[in-house]
């Protein structure tokens, strides 16, 4: 069974994570459960690899963290995406507009097509 | 929840304790709390909740990069070497794993310890007192003996030095024997660890059973500050003074041992419990599973200085007492002792605030 591919998506649980704080700041769990919901349940991001995007961007000042008081009166940690984080998801939404353009023009709808007839 | 937290507290035991990775474990505990609870309110059974939340947890070497934790890495990839590993974690309570800390104890294991470690901490109070109370022996049958005079004097207060020698031996051998029961457990004393709810357990068992040994403590230091009242009343007692005196005196020595053996008891009950919260190294998260832990990690020398007071005390006051026989000024060591006590105490606290 073909399942997603981490080494394709690792590279863009960033841009996943960015994309959606660009409406507004949010907390970790709320993060991962959307994510699940926008892909009907196909890709579902581990607790630790989300930690460790949002060390890794509040590093490199992509986000920047605040802790809030949540509904339910526990203190959580929610995250803000910055102007730097902005430009960063634009470099990166860019660079998959061309991987998928390139990519795509290697991925034949409905199955294997022979390259000599597409030479033709 | 409580799983969860077991879960996560294991995973992180043998990293190192430092801001990033407290930062990093609150971060995630908050994460699968949050998704346990939302779980849980779609109407997900609590064992398939926390199956869930376990399940997708992922990785912890995905963080090693980011908290700076690869050195730690290839330990855990080990087997654990340390002896008797056989024993399987059982039914998913213990998510013991590998680690640099050496075995890690089991829930059950940790209760026999503590269980020899208390019968072992009431024989040896038993020694004491009956060491203590040996010289009744002597000192009451003489003056039984003096009511007879003649050789039955001398009979009588030969039987009371057998007494003496007998509840001496008797004494003796509660105390050896206290030594062997806790034999078998040497290799508590290091090389091993204890798990998030090892910790929480001996935690929650020292702070209940914390005011009844306090009790037992207040009383014995009481017996001691009074064992000479008996004494000084039965001496004023002119009829027969020679017996009553030497009841009197008797009476002291039950007193003061009864006394002795309630602080000695007091003072040893949770050696063993507190023991295992030092096991694990301080410089890791396993140091700091618990407040207790903490506290006990820091100071290590001052906590080990407070153990030994109150007995220490004791000692001092009936070697001063009964060498010199001023009671009536002796008790002082106690309203003094006890100052001295909470300002040590009070060092202690500041210690573990800075």
């Amino acid at each position: 069974m073909a399942g997603i591919s981490s080494d394709i998506i690792r590279g863009y649980n960033d841009t996943m994570i960015l994309y959606l704080l660009l409406d507004r700041p949010s907390y970790g769990y709320e993060i991962s459960r959307t994510i699940r919901m926008m892909t009907d349940g196909k890709y579902a991001m581990k607790e630790t690899t989300l930690y460790s995007a949002f060390t890794r961007m509040e590093k490199n000042g992509y986000i920047n963290s605040f802790s809030m008081n949540a509904e339910n009166g526990k203190r959580r940690t929610y995250y803000r995406i910055t102007e730097n984080g902005k430009a960063y998801y634009e470099e990166k939404r860019t660079e998959w507009e061309l991987t998928k353009d390139v990519v795509e023009r290697f991925i034949a709808p409905g199955g294997v097509r022979k390259i000599t007839e597409d030479r033709k | 929840m409580e799983t969860i937290r077991n879960y996560l507290e294991s995973m992180f035991r043998a990293m190192p304790n430092t801001p990033e990775v407290r930062r990093a474990k609150d971060e995630l505990l908050q994460m699968m709390e949050d998704k346990y609870t939302e779980l849980l309110s779609e109407g997900m059974t609590e064992n398939a909740a926390v199956g869930t939340v376990i399940s997708e947890f992922g990785n912890l070497d995905e963080l090693s990069e980011t908290l700076g934790i690869s050195r730690f890495l290839p330990v855990k990839a080990e087997p654990v070497s340390a002896g008797g590993t056989d024993k399987a974690p059982e039914d998913g309570k213990t998510f013991s794993q590998g680690s640099a800390q050496g075995r890690t104890l089991l829930l059950d294991e940790v209760k026999d310890y503590l269980k020899d470690d208390r019968k072992s901490c009431i024989f040896r109070s038993l020694g004491i007192f009956c060491c203590i109370i040996s010289v009744c022996g002597p000192i009451v049958f003489s003056g039984i003996g003096s009511i007879f005079g003649g050789g039955l004097e001398d009979f009588i207060t030969m039987i009371g030095v057998i007494l003496m020698f007998v509840l001496g031996i008797l004494g003796v051998l509660l105390i050896v024997y206290s030594g062997k029961i806790q034999k078998p457990w040497k290799y508590m004393h290091r090389g091993v660890s204890i798990d998030y709810s090892t910790a929480m357990y001996l935690e929650e068992l020292i702070e209940t059973e914390g005011p009844k040994l306090s009790m037992i403590r207040i009383v014995g230091i009481i017996l001691c500050v009074l064992c000479w009242i008996p004494a000084a009343i039965f001496g004023t007692i002119r009829f027969m003074n020679d017996l009553f005196s030497n009841i009197g005196a008797g009476f002291l020595f039950v007193m003061a041992g009864v006394g002795v053996m309630m602080i000695v008891f007091a003072g040893s009950y949770h050696t063993a419990a507190r023991r295992l919260l030092r096991a694990n190294d301080r410089a890791t998260m396993g140091g700091q599973f618990t407040k207790m832990q903490r506290e006990e990690n820091e100071n290590v020398t001052k906590t080990g200085i407070l153990s030994v007071y109150w007995p220490t005390v004791t000692c001092i006051y009936l070697c001063w007492s009964f060498l010199t026989f001023h009671w009536y000024k002796s008790w002082l060591i106690w309203p003094i002792a006890a100052i001295i006590h909470s300002v040590i105490k009070m060092n202690v606290k500041a210690g573990r605030k800075q």
